[in-house]
């Protein structure tokens, strides 16, 4: 919940809010594909540059707590994962150890790969972490609606979004209330507690469903919703900056 | 006086069984304040969704101007055009993922023009005091604030009419007295106010008409002070008579003295109460128009520290931004009386389109307490 929150605030704080959504979104994907298109480290060396550059301006230089607790955990992950690829690769073993009889050897090529990986998936997260941290999710649909998204997906996703914060909060009470009457002291009282609580849960969201139809229709709801401030479009600025980043990484990444 | 809206022996129930609204006739006057008083549960929400044109009534009418309610598209768009709805809960309102997004929503469903919705978007949100916050998300609000967001979406509409359910439930004593001004100030400005409330201290103070409601029915729809006098009524309805009430009661009947006219409010009653007792002589009451390009900021000093007042919301917002060293932001006008009628001089800002409203809230205590005050505008 406060993962979730936190995020949504960052976007709307950050100072790339007002970047067109979908300019950003081409961006980021031209970052990722060439940082995994490119041979050599060059590649994700320079997208995790800019992609560390991009975070840092994102969340205006202060990266919050919880946001270094995801990235800790990116990086546990990312650095069992490439001593796994370095120690299981063929070719001829540059160092080696046994453990209880069983030799474990680290060759060149096992050594290249993991280290092309860790900075590919460096690479990669912060360029994610930089569109999470400025793109509300209703820019994304609002912008994708433009690319031809129906506009019943946009909106239900847009209400989704609203309401999850509402389900979250109310969830949040719920599992308070009941912890309050020991509701989850011991193993069996927690899973009784727990299908209790979701059950209800669903019967107060229909209840918050039935509202919210009786305030969209004293608001003049006319089976579509409509949208007050458009996020900027994507222009051909965007376009040509996102595809010349692509083709240079591209380059360095596979000639230099 | 015309009345804008009116029940006739409106019947509704829910699935759940038994009438949530049974033969409910209530009027609503045009141009006044009424209140829907009454317990949990005493179909208030179910009216009010009724007047707004969100429920049919399954037996009876409802009436906007005399004319009863057609349920086609177009009368019901009409309809919620002049009249708005403020629910109970904001977030059952609020469902746009930021504050403008939110207030705009009425205004482009009526398909205005961009500037239009702009116009109205800027004049709701500067009302209830959040311009600041026009580009948050909405999850992010205090309750207070998501109330007035929700206020801010009804008044976007600019309707004749506000219904209110229950605008001041859940917030603090502070948010009460503004959401009351702020209702005041719109009702002086030509719109009809109905709020749907079970506390009797708001109605009584508050309401110049008041509808009592009970298990669906209406019990009384009249003026506040033949409501509370009719003490059988109010027990039926499980509400209790106001403290300023049975205060005054109490003092006619030990004293001898006459009940009438009732004090409302705390000036009033002071003033009732201690009007045998010698004071120093009557204060002045100053006001003083922000809006007013002659406005001089330095006649604050010239006052007493609690001696100075904010009334009305531009005012208000217009005095913290000029840093203006103000001590009541709410219940000044109140705070004026209770200080002038002791011989004291108050200092009273606000804006030329609510001195009128100051003037006549003076003028109806010094014809109520017998007192006189001297009323001076400052330039």
């Amino acid at each position: 919940m406060s993962i979730m929150k936190g995020i949504d605030s960052l976007a709307y704080q950050s100072p790339a809010l007002k970047w067109p959504p979908l300019g950003k979104l081409l961006l980021c994907v031209c970052l990722l594909i060439g940082s995994l298109s490119s041979r050599t480290i060059y590649g994700p060396l320079i997208v995790l540059g800019v992609g560390l550059f991009l975070f840092y301006y994102a969340v205006n230089g202060k990266a919050p707590l919880f946001m270094l607790y995801l990235i800790t955990g990116v990086v546990i992950f990312n650095v069992t994962g490439t001593l796994i690829i370095a120690i299981t690769q063929p070719g001829e073993a540059v160092w080696s150890i046994f453990i209880e009889g069983v030799k474990i050897s680290v060759t060149q090529s096992g050594i290249d790969l993991a280290i092309l990986v860790f900075f590919r998936t460096m690479a990669g997260m912060f360029v994610v972490l930089f569109f999470a941290a400025s793109t509300p999710v209703p820019h994304i649909f609002n912008a994708l609606s433009r690319l031809g998204l129906p506009d019943y997906i946009v909106e239900t996703t847009v209400l989704i979004y609203r309401y999850s914060f509402m389900v979250l909060e109310q969830s949040i009470l719920m599992v308070n209330a009941a912890s309050c009457r020991l509701g989850f002291s011991g193993w069996k009282n927690s899973m009784k507690t727990t299908g209790v609580l979701a059950a209800n849960l669903f019967i107060r969201s229909l209840e918050f469903a039935e509202r919210s139809q009786n305030a969209l229709q004293s608001r003049n709801y006319t089976g579509s919703f409509p949208v007050f401030r458009k996020p900027p479009s994507l222009d051909v600025k965007w376009a040509v900056c996102s595809i010349s980043a692509l083709a240079a990484i591209y380059a360095i990444g596979n000639f230099l | 006086m015309s009345s804008i809206l009116e029940t006739k022996g409106l019947f509704y129930s829910y699935e759940t069984g038994g009438y949530a609204l049974a033969n409910v006739s209530a009027r609503i006057e045009a141009g006044k304040k009424t209140a829907i008083l009454g317990p949990n549960g005493s179909g208030k929400s179910t009216l009010f969704l009724h007047m707004n044109g969100v429920y049919r009534p399954q037996k009876g009418e409802v009436l906007f101007h005399g004319e009863p309610l057609r349920y086609d598209k177009a009368s019901v768009a009409s309809l919620r055009r002049k009249i708005s709805l403020m629910f109970q809960n904001p977030d059952d309102q609020i469902f746009a993922p930021t504050v403008e997004e939110d207030v705009a929503f009425g205004p482009m469903n009526l398909k205005l023009p961009i500037e239009e919705v702009e116009k109205r978007v800027d004049e709701a949100l500067y009302t209830v005091d959040m311009q600041k916050y026009r580009d948050r998300p909405t999850q992010q609000l205090s309750y207070g604030q998501r109330k007035r967001v929700a206020l801010a979406g009804a008044l976007a509409t600019d309707p004749e009419a506000l219904l209110m359910d229950e605008p001041t439930a859940g917030l603090d004593a502070q948010m009460v007295r503004e959401m009351l001004e702020l209702t005041e100030e719109l009702n002086h400005k030509g719109k009809t106010i109905v709020i749907s409330t079970h506390d009797v201290e708001i109605a009584y103070e508050w309401a110049d008409d008041v509808v009592l409601m009970s298990e669906g029915s209406v019990l009384f729809n009249g003026s506040v002070d033949e409501l509370f006098g009719q003490e059988e009524l109010l027990h039926k309805a499980r509400l209790t008579r106001p403290i300023l009430y049975s205060l005054n009661l109490q003092r006619h009947l030990r004293t001898g003295e006459p009940e009438c006219p009732r004090p409302h409010t705390l000036p009033e009653c002071c003033q009732t109460f201690f009007q045998n007792h010698k004071t120093i002589g009557s204060g002045t009451f100053y006001i003083a128009s922000l809006d007013d390009p002659r406005f001089d900021p330095g006649v604050v000093g010239k006052f007493k520290k609690h001696n100075r007042g904010a009334y009305g919301s531009t005012a208000k917002r217009a005095s913290r931004d000029l840093k203006l060293d103000l001590h009541h932001y709410f219940n000044s006008i109140e705070h004026g009386l209770t200080k002038t009628s002791r011989g004291e001089d108050y200092l009273l800002v606000t804006e030329s389109s609510l001195q009128g409203l100051v003037k006549f809230k003076v003028e109806e205590f010094m014809e109520q307490s017998n007192c006189e005050i001297k009323v001076v505008s400052l330039l």
